[in-house]
């Protein structure tokens, strides 16, 4: 591995301030290695466990990682994508040098050229662009591949300085945080050391914790030794759900409709905490009116749950001191703010909010308040630097970016600059997409390895992994804080982002706005240093508790919400003043209505395609990274769609057959039929995060189709106002109809 | 004075959720190729009680106290360790695969120079005085390693008193508060 | 490489593999020359079958007294023209999988019938398969835990 600093603007950093200790030996195949330090660190990908890690360096390589036992959360351990970083970060395929493309879009052919090459050629092309179409023609691409939030203000300071269009919201869990908010206010997490020890019902819903969030078990066990029971909601059997005592199992996109059958059937038996909502509650009689209908019966018919199990689970739940955690599959459909909605009150009424012996859990704010609007802690104060004049431009809605770049005008979308974030693999409808990104005058992605974006880019640059950079990224589980640090030097000429950012910026004529001093953690203390002692989360120390301020041990105990009753609304006044002004499903009461594709929603298409295929986060990877490591793809195999007997029967697909899979949007061929009763019938299950151009991309067949409340159709996704926990989005990818045939 | 005894790495399967954390430590901690897989965690479906499940296994190296593999070795290559873990001599072994068709788990792996290789219950991290790398990966710390004392006192804390609980569903009527 | 995968206690001991080996490597049943060998050892334990498993470091290679038999790839090749049928091969093997030829007075081993064996096909109960070891010691591994949830399947 060549370590080289050819890059005369690069920061060479002395990394070694950061060593917990020297000399450390480590064992590896069966030798002792003396690592020349070790390192503690967090791992920054899109989960909620944010593992606290120990990694081992020789000759400015990693050579070994660990789970750091002094996490009082992780606890020492990590998933199986946290040991694989070994190979990821010293894999032979990772992006050396930029590249310049010399084929067409999509052949993959590029040649090697200088950082200097490179930068002069974003130069003149973005000067280009902003001349001959405005600089709104610009935007970046970025998401949650390294969900630390440092960089991205980085590159917000110099997209405001060019005058770009800004890329606002999400398109995983807005949808369920505006239900969230909406309800009850600023975001709060009760962790998990907490009510393991006080929780007689543990109920989960929408999250198979084997994949996303396995550091929970530890916890969830010592509640059922104790004698709790678990209720897990998934449409299919996961890993969770088999340890479930109570397993329900909702027709896809119908969990808000369980939970209005669950509140009904409560209500009329009596088993509401009638003193916590006459004292904490607004709105019990409209919310008493809309599940009127919500008859037992009638929720089977709608859910397909047994009308037994959800009586037995509403029962359960409102009987004892049960806590509730939201994951964020529930809400990835159409409706998914109602959803939220509808869980949120359900555990309102059932008096399970604010108790140190259970509560409610959606997401947490992660440490800090906003601070302005669509920011996160202090943002702006590196995203908007002082003394510039800053213009006011339009937003683009992440969840419909494919959208805005299609039907953009005055001016058009150009240009785009990605990172952290598989524009092409992770974006519902692939070839809608790649034809959005055929359409820009330049596409610059940033990246480790040669994946689906970087066929379609103009110029690819060679990415740091994580490891190798600075960050701010808290847990929206826990409450403890390790930064990122760069743990050695980046190999090749690989560069940090927002070195590539600052530099981009010096030479576009912003010199004074990026001195070149400032490094990763100075922009880190400009974000959080006024509020808390954010030297305690640096390696060697940490990791550090955040403040009880900020993020209190049982959340929302002094029953002070942030909603304009004060109190937890289920009736949601925000939403009903909001719904006055902008477009959307912003009724106050969390109605349900049918996904945007569903088999009793939209009986047509379900006709030609009967089957709704969810696409779950797999234990693999993190969304399209590590799928393509030789460990994982072992231990993975081939692209595989989980079917159910019946529905296989009927086809004559035995298990192992290989199956086109496909509607009106694409189509996938060659993949690897499961037989299994995990789904239901009419439900398939297809990981998402495979690549397009491995063949095993479920985005081929997902849509745009978007969670509420905001209806972002109009303008093409295009906002001039927006409001990230008012409005949402979610990108509804499991609202998807298919069929399937042998090959 | 100390007499090294068997040491039992034992998979409390009421708690393996199928993360397969422990393949990849393995992979790591044994700096293994794409092919040996020392360990593996199997998935099963499962019908309980009318509820359709997932179990998940892992299957290292069990290091039989009546090792078959030791005893269909033709060159005598695999040998038991005074603290019971089965290893296997690289010198001697011809590459036969008679202990793959005489382990009932699977176990024996052959890396690209046809020699078999396998679970060693990482005797070497052992050896350093640390745990497996797989029992200190587990998230759900479900794999115990110890002797079969300590992994009972272990078992017993954490599912002796369940038999003693009260039944917690449905108390008719009132919430609990 | 694929390798002729057997799981014994699938094998009922029909010698259904012995008599398709001689069949189409002779063209007659000849049990004794065939190089799958049944093995019955009578009583409770198993009967097993022989066959070459194409040693990473094969004893019969280090014994041929005439240096006619070499590794091609992961197969353990051998030159029978120049077999002057000592039989030290036999004798070296520790599965008893070389056996002698009298069509050409030779000693031969399974050779897979060039990637396609015909005793995996006929074999009745699914004993032998035609896999990756690798891929053989994921399936023995599932279909343990499988056996393991059945407990009246665990012997």
């Amino acid at each position: 591995m060549e370590h080289m600093n050819p890059i005369p603007w690069r920061k060479h950093e002395d990394l070694d301030k950061y060593a917990v200790k020297h000399n450390v030996p480590v064992t590896i195949g069966g030798k002792v290695v003396i690592a020349d330090r070790v390192v503690k660190t967090s791992c920054p990908h899109n989960c909620y466990d944010t593992c606290g890690e120990l990694v081992y360096i020789k000759d400015e390589k990693v050579i070994k990682i660990e789970g750091d036992p002094d996490h009082p959360i992780t606890r020492g351990h990590l998933c199986m994508k946290g040991f694989a970083n070994v190979a990821k970060i010293n894999s032979p395929d990772r992006v050396k040098y930029p590249l310049l493309r010399v084929g067409e879009r999509g052949e993959g052919k590029f040649k090697r050229i200088t950082w200097d090459e490179a930068m002069d050629f974003m130069v003149e092309k973005l000067t280009e662009i902003r001349e001959k179409y405005g600089s709104e023609a610009l935007t970046e691409y970025c998401y949650s591949g390294n969900r630390e939030h440092m960089a991205k203000t980085v590159m917000a300071r110099f997209l405001n300085l060019y005058g770009a269009s800004k890329l606002v919201g999400s398109f995983c869990l807005l949808s369920g945080a505006a239900g969230s908010f909406n309800t009850v206010g600023t975001q709060h997490t009760m962790m998990p050391d907490v009510w393991s020890e006080t929780a007689e019902v543990v109920m989960i819903v929408g999250r198979n914790s084997s994949a996303t969030n396995p550091h929970i078990y530890p916890f969830l066990y010592r509640a059922k030794e104790r004698g709790a029971k678990v209720i897990v909601v998934d449409p299919y059997a996961t890993g969770l759900a088999s340890k479930a005592d109570l397993h329900l199992r909702p027709r896809p996109g119908t969990d808000g409709a369980m939970a209005l059958g669950m509140i009904h059937w409560i209500i009329k038996q009596g088993l509401q905490d009638q003193e916590f909502i006459d004292k904490y509650t607004y709105g019990f009689e409209d919310l008493k009116k809309l599940v009127e209908k919500w008859t037992p019966e009638y929720t089977e018919q709608i859910t397909t749950i047994p009308k037994e199990q959800l009586i037995e689970a509403a029962e359960l739940f409102a009987t004892h001191k049960s806590h509730m955690e939201c994951g964020y599959g529930q809400q990835r459909y159409s409706n998914g703010h109602q959803t939220q909605r509808a869980l949120a009150c359900l555990a309102a009424i059932c008096g399970r909010v604010g108790k140190e012996d259970g509560n409610y859990n959606f997401i947490d704010s992660m440490g800090f308040p906003s601070i302005g609007e669509n920011a996160f802690a202090n943002a702006n104060a590196v995203a908007v630097p002082e003394g510039a004049e800053i213009k006011s431009t339009r937003m683009l809605n992440i969840a419909r970016i494919a959208n805005c770049i299609h039907e953009a005008k005055e001016p058009p979308i150009k240009a785009v600059i990605a990172y952290r974030g598989g524009l092409i693999s992770q974006q519902g409808n692939v070839d809608y997409t790649i034809e959005a990104v055929k359409s820009l005058d330049l596409f610059v992605s940033i990246e480790q390895f040669m994946t689906d974006d970087t066929d379609y880019a103009d110029l690819v640059l060679p990415a740091c992994h994580y490891l190798e950079q600075y960050g701010l990224h808290p847990s929206y589980w826990h409450h403890y804080l390790q930064l990122q640090v760069p743990v050695c030097q980046p190999p090749y000429e690989c560069v940090p982002d927002i070195e590539i950012f600052a530099e981009l910026g010096r030479r576009m004529g912003y010199g004074e706005y990026f001195p070149e001093e400032t490094t990763g953690l100075d922009y880190i203390r400009m974000m959080i240093g006024e509020h808390c002692d954010m030297d305690e989360a640096v390696s060697p120390k940490g990791p550090m508790r955040f403040s009880e301020e900020w993020c209190p041990r049982v959340p929302y105990s002094d029953y002070k919400f942030d909603t304009p009753s004060g109190k937890i609304e289920l009736f949601s006044n925000m939403m009903d003043e909001r719904g006055k002004e902008f477009p959307g499903d912003y009724c106050p009461v969390p109605h349900f209505l049918e996904p945007d594709e569903s088999i009793m929603g939209t009986p047509e298409l379900a006709k030609k395609y009967p089957i709704n295929v969810i696409s779950q986060h797999p234990s693999f990877r993190t969304h399209s990274q590590y799928y393509n490591l030789p460990w994982i793809q072992e231990v993975e195999g081939p692209a595989k769609i989980y079917i159910n007997e019946e529905d296989a029967a009927q086809r004559g697909i035995k298990d192992g057959d290989l199956l086109r899979v496909f509607n009106d949007r694409g189509e996938l061929v060659n993949i690897v039929a499961k037989v299994t009763r995990r789904v239901k019938p009419n439900v398939a299950e297809m990981s998402s995060g495979m690549w397009v151009k491995l063949g095993g991309s479920v985005n081929k067949l997902t849509s745009l189709s978007v969670g509420g409340p905001r209806d972002i159709s109009e303008n093409g996704g295009i906002m001039y106002a927006y409001h990230p926990l008012l409005d949402g989005n979610t990108g509804a990818y499991f609202n998807t109809l298919i069929d399937i045939q042998k090959m | 004075m100390n007499e090294k005894k068997q040491l039992t790495l034992y998979v409390d399967t009421r708690r393996c959720m199928g993360c397969r954390a422990c393949e990849i430590a393995c992979k790591l901690e044994n700096d293994l190729p794409r092919g040996p897989r020392y360990t593996m965690v199997t998935e099963t479906e499962v019908i309980e009680d009318g509820v359709d499940k997932l179990k998940f296994l892992p299957v290292p190296c069990q290091h039989c106290a009546d090792a078959p593999c030791l005893k269909a070795c033709p060159t005598g290559a695999i040998y038991k360790r005074a603290d019971g873990i089965v290893m296997v001599n690289k010198k001697k072994c011809i590459g036969c695969h008679e202990c793959l068709w005489s382990c009932p788990f699977g176990v024996p792996q052959y890396g690209a120079d046809g020699k078999m290789q396998k679970c060693t219950m990482c005797a070497f991290r052992q050896d350093h005085g640390e745990k497996p790398a797989c029992a200190a990966a587990c998230p759900a710390e479900a794999i115990l390693v110890g002797s079969p004392e300590e992994i009972s006192a272990t078992l017993r804390n954490r599912y002796g008193a369940e038999a003693s609980h009260t039944n917690t569903t449905r108390m008719a009527g009132k919430p609990v508060k | 490489m694929k390798m002729i995968c057997v799981d014994r206690s699938k094998c009922n001991g029909c010698g259904a593999c012995q008599t398709i080996c001689s069949l189409t490597k002779k063209g007659s049943i000849h049990p004794t020359e065939s190089r799958m060998q049944l093995r019955r050892t009578g009583g409770v334990q198993l009967q097993y079958t022989t066959y070459c498993q194409h040693c990473a470091d094969p004893a019969c290679l280090k014994a041929c007294l005439k240096t006619i038999i070499r590794k091609e790839g992961e197969l353990v090749v051998r030159n029978f023209e120049g077999c002057f049928a000592c039989s030290a091969c036999a004798v070296a093997c520790p599965m008893g999988a070389v056996v002698y030829d009298s069509g050409v007075d030779a000693y031969l081993t399974c050779d897979q019938c060039g990637g396609d064996p015909l005793c995996v096909k006929i074999c009745p109960t699914g004993a032998l398969s035609f896999a990756e070891p690798a891929q053989s010691s994921v399936e023995r591994r599932s279909s343990y835990a499988e056996k393991r949830q059945d407990p009246k399947e665990v012997l």
